[in-house]
């Protein structure tokens, strides 16, 4: 037995046999969700052939509020809503979501800091007399830092490709097959999350995150380069 | 003809607050243009440590050191860095060379440096690794070279900046006796057909014979200087 409001604002209702009970990944979504035939919904709410609510997908998250906006303005008697005004605790948790992702970005960068800083400071130590030769035949100090700086860049410029071509396989074969999470299932639906995710790699992430990782790279060469411009020729070249 | 070097009162103790070492101690010394002179002594008398005072590589604690009437005493570490590059030519005991660089791109390396046309620096390593017998090695990284050849290779690229003089310590160290033999030959090669000037340390009595001037270091002090 379901009831209603009818669209004349009487209230009515309508019995109806359970043809099947249905299950999606999301709990709370289950536990309020009725489907009908649509025809036998008009005949008891009155509407014949109306609707209350058209929910719209679109397939670039990036563009809701554009076409919201549009859609307001092409049809200005109907109320436009986006899905983070209606779930405003969605908006909140997926913004959370960005943040942690900055944060763990921010994270991993700066332990590339300490990898860089670790590799040159090792190259640099260890090729102390070099160096020292350098320096001794006429390699004045600018020439040296650069140096230094540049083998780091480039160091980082192998990674990048590296790197692009591992996360592209990796979650390329993730967002066809998805990571299950059904282990969490229960948290993850309660909250409307699906337990199988399928990543995707945003392209517009691409370059953000390669100029960050390019000036970490820089950064983290500027201490050990300073470090080898302390050495002393004299002293660097006889270091066995 | 005038002295190159000279150096008044040069002194350089190591831990003047604890141990002192007086590595080198009061001494002085006159290089003319033109000499082949081997810097001779014990191990620790001071020999490193005065190449590497009148080459401009370390600072004395005492003394100076004139290089054509220029006192570098007092030059900062950036302009002695320069003022080495444009004067001074050095040979190593070991480690002389860019590994990763073939033996011309090493010679040509201090031509860059000095921001020599690429043109004349191919040519310029093409003829100084010729004039040391390394003619069929152009291309040959260091560690493809001989511990004599890569010595060679070192004179080359010491020549290569057109130095007024060139420092070699102990450059026949870790050579058997045929390439001693044959590096000496160059040097003293260039020396009689270049004028180039020459100071070496070296332990090494066959060496010693072939220098036309020979100073003895023992404890830091010149004991003897002779001409032959
Ligand atoms: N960086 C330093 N700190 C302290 N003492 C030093 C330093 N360098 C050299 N000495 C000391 O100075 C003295 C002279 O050393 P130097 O290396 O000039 O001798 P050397 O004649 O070149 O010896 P060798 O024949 O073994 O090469 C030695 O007693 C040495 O222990
Ligand atoms: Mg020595």
């Amino acid at each position: 037995m379901l009831t209603f409001q009818s669209k004349t604002g009487d209230l009515t209702a309508g019995s109806f046999r359970i043809a099947g009970i249905f299950r999606s990944r999301n709990s709370s979504f289950d536990q309020v969700t009725v489907f009908t035939r649509f025809d036998d919904l008009a005949a008891i709410l009155g509407t014949t052939g109306g609707m209350h609510e058209i929910a719209v997908v679109l397939k670039e998250g990036q563009k809701t509020n554009a076409v919201a906006a549009g859609l307001k303005k092409q049809y200005p008697s109907l109320l436009v809503q986006t899905w983070t005004e209606l779930s405003p605790q969605m908006a909140l948790l997926s913004g959370i979501m960005d943040q942690m992702m900055y944060i763990i970005i921010g994270i991993i960068l700066l332990a590339l800091m300490f990898g860089i800083i670790n590799t040159m400071l090792m190259a640099v130590l260890e090729r102390q007399r070099e160096f020292g030769m350098l320096m001794a035949i006429g390699m004045n100090k600018p020439r040296v830092f650069a140096m230094i700086v540049l083998e780091s860049v480039m160091l980082t410029c192998a990674g990048i490709p590296a790197g692009i071509l591992f996360t592209s396989l990796t979650v390329g074969s993730l967002a066809k097959h998805g990571i299950d999470l059904s282990s969490f299932s229960k948290a993850l639906s309660q909250y409307g999350f699906s337990n199988i995710i399928y990543p995707v790699l945003k392209q517009s992430m691409f370059m953000p995150v390669i100029l960050m990782t390019a000036l970490t790279a820089i950064l983290s060469a500027i201490y050990p380069a300073i470090k080898a411009l302390r050495f002393k020729p004299a002293e660097a070249i006889h270091k066995i | 003809m005038g002295n190159i070097i000279e150096s008044h009162h040069l002194s350089k103790t190591y831990n003047p607050d604890t141990i002192p070492v007086h590595a080198v101690n009061n001494v002085d010394l006159a290089v003319e243009e033109g000499e082949f002179t081997a810097l001779v002594g014990p191990s620790g008398s001071g020999k490193t440590t005065l190449l590497n005072l009148i080459g401009g590589l370390d600072y004395p604690t005492g003394g100076e050191v004139k290089i054509e009437g220029v006192d570098i005493t007092n030059m900062s570490e950036n302009k002695l860095i320069d003022f080495r590059l444009k004067n001074i030519g050095f040979v190593f005991q070991a480690y002389n060379l860019i590994p990763v660089l073939t033996a011309s791109e090493n010679v040509e390396f201090v031509m860059l440096l000095q921001k020599t046309s690429k043109n004349e620096r191919e040519k310029r390593a093409v003829e100084l690794l010729t004039e040391v017998g390394l003619k069929d090695k152009l291309n040959k990284r260091p560690s493809e070279l001989s511990g004599g050849q890569q010595q060679r290779v070192a004179v080359a690229r010491a020549l290569a900046s057109k130095p007024r003089f060139i420092l070699a310590d102990e450059p026949t160290a870790n050579l058997d006796s045929v390439s001693t033999e044959n590096l000496l030959e160059i040097m003293a090669k260039l020396n009689k057909e270049d004028n180039m000037t020459f100071i070496f340390s070296t332990h090494d009595q066959r060496v010693i014979d072939k220098a036309r001037r020979v100073v003895t270091l023992v404890d830091g002090k010149i004991v003897s200087d002779t001409k032959k």
